[in-house]
């Protein structure tokens, strides 16, 4: 049996010991009463025996049997007596006489007691005997009747004394131990607390166990003592460790945001060389060896200029910020346009230059072909830098083919200097070149190689070199690429091309450049485009004539892009309904952060277009409107093509072509309309600055911040338009301090910008 | 005690018996006395306790008996049964108490005189009695034979 409680179990063998004792002494009891009872009947027996013993003697003497008959009834007239048998001896004065008789009632004989009877005259004389048997019933009812009591009183007192002892074990074992686990139970570990017990207990077993568990818990409390030190000094290692990865990190993410701002910055009055240079040479009056020394000076303007955007590709990959993208494109075209940059060079150094492409290479393929010129361009740029005299030749092969992938090899083969076979190993990693002599010799900063390893790897492609010095040295890569089929190809392209139908287009921008940029690039599409200064003009043009498209810059006086937007879509300006309040709005902005995005779609716009815009993504915008205007029964008139000629007429745009545009374009074919808009766009740049300058030295004067702003943002697109990186960042950071009403920073700032205007002015006075 | 007291009672009586003795020379007999024509010529001891006691109920020769006896609370009685059976007269009347008890026993008639006693053997011979201090010669003439004699001191 198992018990949950001590004291159920010892109460258990309490009742069961009690239950024994009973019945045993029971038993006893009842056999010691059945004796006395026997006993007491064989008195009893013998006592009445004793008081017949006269009268039996006389029947027998005087041979009367009725005496002798009354003397036997009398005894068995008694309960003690089973049976009576009264003899007479016979002589020669009697002839004896047997009498006997048996109680009403009874048991067998136990015993038989006799007795002889003498004459009572003459005590020699024997005359007969009596005998007598006790009655069973009646010792059996005797013992009975004593017994019940006995029995009674037996289990009365064993009973109470196992209760007895069962409340004394209990008061003086089982509850200290049920206290004792109680307090077991509640003992945390990791505390003072002990178990205690009273004296008596103490030098017995449980006090060896209490104390035995006082002594664990006494360890225990050590061992977590030890184990708490352990963690503590754990964390205080984690912690340690945890800033020390931070401390890493953020030395690794300062040293690429140093990188990035220095080649920035470096990049900034580099421009400033070039463009010097540049007017230098212009310049008529300089004489031939002056001109030979400022050429040299552009070129090594030019290689510094390269090296420094190799330094922010390169950091752009160590803050993870580089991009691929996956787009269809015809490989060969890609390919050509980088080998197309080299011609010119290659035909210099008087090198045999080709390209092949074998025939069973797929047309179209998916993969970022940006990248992949990139790399070319890198590859091919050293191979005839690093050769003298020979040929250098760019081969497309193809490795694996299925139906969704293509697996192709690049390779460019020199038969330049070649490279050492210790050299190999170090080349692609970062600013490593084969020896520090390359380094003096031939320039460089050696993270070409380490760059283009690292963009052919995000394109999950391989990139390697076999090369013998003196001999000359292949590169060459593997990319795996998606299949593309030419329909994918043409539906791209198709987006390019031409409108077929007309807009009537509103425009608010309140900035003269960006509204000429905006109206260049519409007006070549072929639409008709109304502008004006502010949100609060468009919403009134809104309810005054219909539109197919407004263009709404986030950033205007009087009234800014959102409010704007939220009046038109609520239908009503001063009374007045608005026309087509479910017009398509699309949001001009310089900012780009999420956050930005979401407030412009939540006021109801319906696409953002980034500034500088860029003239594939709004064709794309206003040739998805076309198709959604007539998908929607809307009536549009069809446009009529001007030829060329036409356009450049209607643009006026002949006089402006000989503005020097980056002369390091190598662009294959760079686009005419993109010449006319930078040129239109530089000339209305110009045009303003008289004016933009003068508010803005009102604006400071007065601490007018929200103009100030207005006027950096409107600046800062207008230099992003014409390319002037140093110009729109300078503006851009102005326009923060601005909205900071940072004043002194901005005085600060405000003499660097107007230096930077300074060759736009001269311009300005040079147009004059 | 009680036996103490019957002893003393018994010590008195035997003390006046001899003073009865001493005043006359025949007084101190007492006569078992039966008919001449009995046929029987004398009897044991045990014999005449077994009559007078109603134990035997016939002479030893086979013949009926029928004895008497003296009066009760008699001196006589006294000293008969007290010398004949060494027992008191009060255990002797108890035992005829017992006996009588039953219904069916029956004691000897009693007679309150000597010359009733004499004149009923004389004339019964199947008579029984005992007498005190009689000429047995006299007794003879009267048809009467002693057959047992007991000495009273």
């Amino acid at each position: 049996m198992r018990f949950r409680h001590l004291q159920h179990y010892v109460a258990m063998i309490m009742v069961s010991s009690a239950l024994l004792l009973s019945i045993v002494f029971s038993l006893i009891a009842y056999q010691v009463n059945q004796q006395i009872a026997i006993e007491d009947s064989e008195r009893q027996v013998k006592d009445l025996m004793a008081a017949v013993k006269n009268t039996a003697s006389a029947a027998l003497f005087s041979s009367n049997e009725a005496v002798g008959h009354d003397a036997v009834n009398g005894l068995l007239g008694t309960d003690v007596v089973y049976s009576v048998t009264l003899e007479g001896f016979a002589d020669d004065l009697s002839p004896g006489m047997r009498l006997s008789g048996i109680h009403k009632s009874g048991g067998a004989p136990m015993v038989t007691i006799t007795m002889q009877l003498e004459s009572i005259f003459d005590q020699e004389q024997i005359l007969g005997e009596l005998r007598v048997a006790p009655n069973e019933n009646w010792v059996s009812q005797r013992t009975h009747s004593t017994s019940i009591p006995t029995i009674l009183g037996v289990i009365l007192v064993v009973f109470v004394s196992c209760f007895v002892s069962m409340q004394a074990l209990k008061i003086r074992i089982s509850t200290p131990l049920v206290k004792v686990s109680r307090k077991l139970k509640t003992i945390e570990a990791d505390s003072d607390q002990r178990l205690a017990l009273p004296e008596y207990l103490q030098l017995n077993e449980i006090g060896t166990l209490v104390d035995g568990f006082n002594v664990l818990l006494d360890e225990t409390n050590a061992a977590f003592k030890v184990e708490r030190h352990l963690r503590d000094e754990m964390q205080l290692v984690q912690e340690n460790l945890e800033s020390a990865k931070a401390a890493a990190e953020k030395a690794a993410q300062a040293k690429s945001d140093f990188l990035a701002t220095m080649s920035h910055e470096i990049r900034t009055p580099l421009s400033g060389v070039l463009g010097m240079l540049g007017f230098a040479l212009n310049d008529p009056a300089v004489q031939d060896k002056t001109r030979d020394q400022l050429e040299i000076a552009k070129s090594n303007a030019k290689a510094l200029l390269t090296i420094i955007n190799d330094i922010l590709d390169y950091s752009k990959m160590e803050a993870g910020k580089l991009h691929i993208e996956v787009i269809d494109f015809d490989l060969r075209k890609d390919v050509e346009v980088a080998v197309a940059m080299f011609r010119d060079a290659a035909e210099q150094k008087n090198l045999h230059f080709e390209m092949t492409v074998d025939d069973d290479v797929p047309e179209y393929v998916k993969c970022d072909p940006t990248r992949i010129r990139q790399v070319l361009i890198n590859l091919i740029g050293n191979a005839i830098k690093f050769t003298s005299e020979g040929s250098v030749k760019v081969n497309v092969s193809m490795l694996e083919l299925s139906r969704y992938t293509v697996r192709l090899c690049f390779s460019v083969h020199d038969t330049g200097i070649g490279i050492p076979p210790e050299g190999i190993s170090k080349l692609f990693q970062k600013f490593e070149q084969a020896d520090v002599s390359t380094t003096r010799k031939y320039g460089g900063t050696g993270l070409g190689l380490s760059i283009s390893k690292q963009l052919i790897e995000a394109m999950f492609g391989t990139i390697n070199v076999d090369s013998r010095p003196g001999e000359g040295s292949v590169f060459y890569f593997e990319l795996p690429m998606g299949r593309a089929t030419a329909a994918e190809v043409e539906e791209i392209s198709k987006s390019s091309e031409p409108h077929t139908h007309k807009l009537n287009v509103l425009c608010a921008e309140d900035f003269e450049t960006n509204q000429e940029i905006i109206r260049t690039l519409l007006e070549g599409m072929g639409h008709d485009i109304e502008i004006v200064e502010n949100g609060q003009l468009a919403v009134q043009r809104a309810t005054e004539s219909p539109y197919d498209i407004i263009l709404m810059d986030g950033r205007m006086p009087e009234m800014d892009g959102l409010d704007a937007t939220r009046h038109i879509r609520e239908g009503e300006w001063q009374g007045k309904p608005i026309l087509q309040p479910d017009i398509k709005i699309v949001a001009l902005t310089a900012n780009v952060s999420n956050e930005d995005r979401e407030r412009f779609l939540s006021v109801g716009m319906n696409h953002f277009l980034s500034k500088p815009v860029n003239e594939s993504e709004l064709h794309k915008i206003i040739a998805d409107t076309i198709s959604e205007l007539l998908a929607s029964g809307a009536s549009l008139n069809p446009i009529i093509r001007a030829s060329g000629n036409e356009l450049d007429t209607m643009f006026g745009t002949a006089e402006l072509t000989e503005i020097d545009n980056q002369d390091e374009c190598n662009d294959a074919e760079p686009q005419r309309s993109e010449e006319n808009i930078a040129a239109r766009m530089n000339s209305a740049f110009t045009n303003s600055l008289p004016q933009r300058v003068s508010e803005l030295v009102n604006a400071i004067r007065t601490e007018n911040f929200s103009e100030l702003g207005r006027i950096f943002h409107g600046i800062k697109g207008s230099a992003g338009y014409l390319k002037d990186e140093p110009l729109a960042s300078l503006s851009g950071r102005l326009e923060i301090l601005a909205d900071e009403n940072n004043m002194p920073k901005v005085r600060e700032l405000f003499d660097e910008f107007l230096a930077h205007l300074e060759p736009y002015q001269a311009q300005n006075e040079g147009g004059d | 005690m009680k036996n103490i007291k019957t002893y003393l009672i018994l010590l008195l009586f035997s003390l006046a018996s001899i003073s009865q003795v001493k005043a006359d020379g025949h007084a101190d007999k007492i006569q078992v006395i039966v008919n001449a024509q009995s046929e029987l010529s004398k009897l044991s001891r045990k014999h005449v306790m077994s009559l007078f006691l109603g134990r035997a109920r016939s002479f030893p020769n086979g013949k009926p008996a029928k004895a008497f006896d003296n009066e009760m609370g008699s001196d006589i009685r006294s000293t008969f049964f007290e010398v004949l059976t060494g027992k008191s007269i009060s255990d002797i009347d108890a035992y005829w108490a017992r006996l009588r008890y039953s219904g069916r026993a029956s004691p000897p008639k009693e007679l309150d005189s000597t010359s009733k006693i004499l004149e009923v053997v004389g004339s019964d011979n199947m008579a029984l009695a005992y007498v005190r201090g009689q000429d047995e010669a006299e007794l003879e003439k009267q048809g009467i034979l002693v057959v047992y004699t007991l000495e009273a001191n």
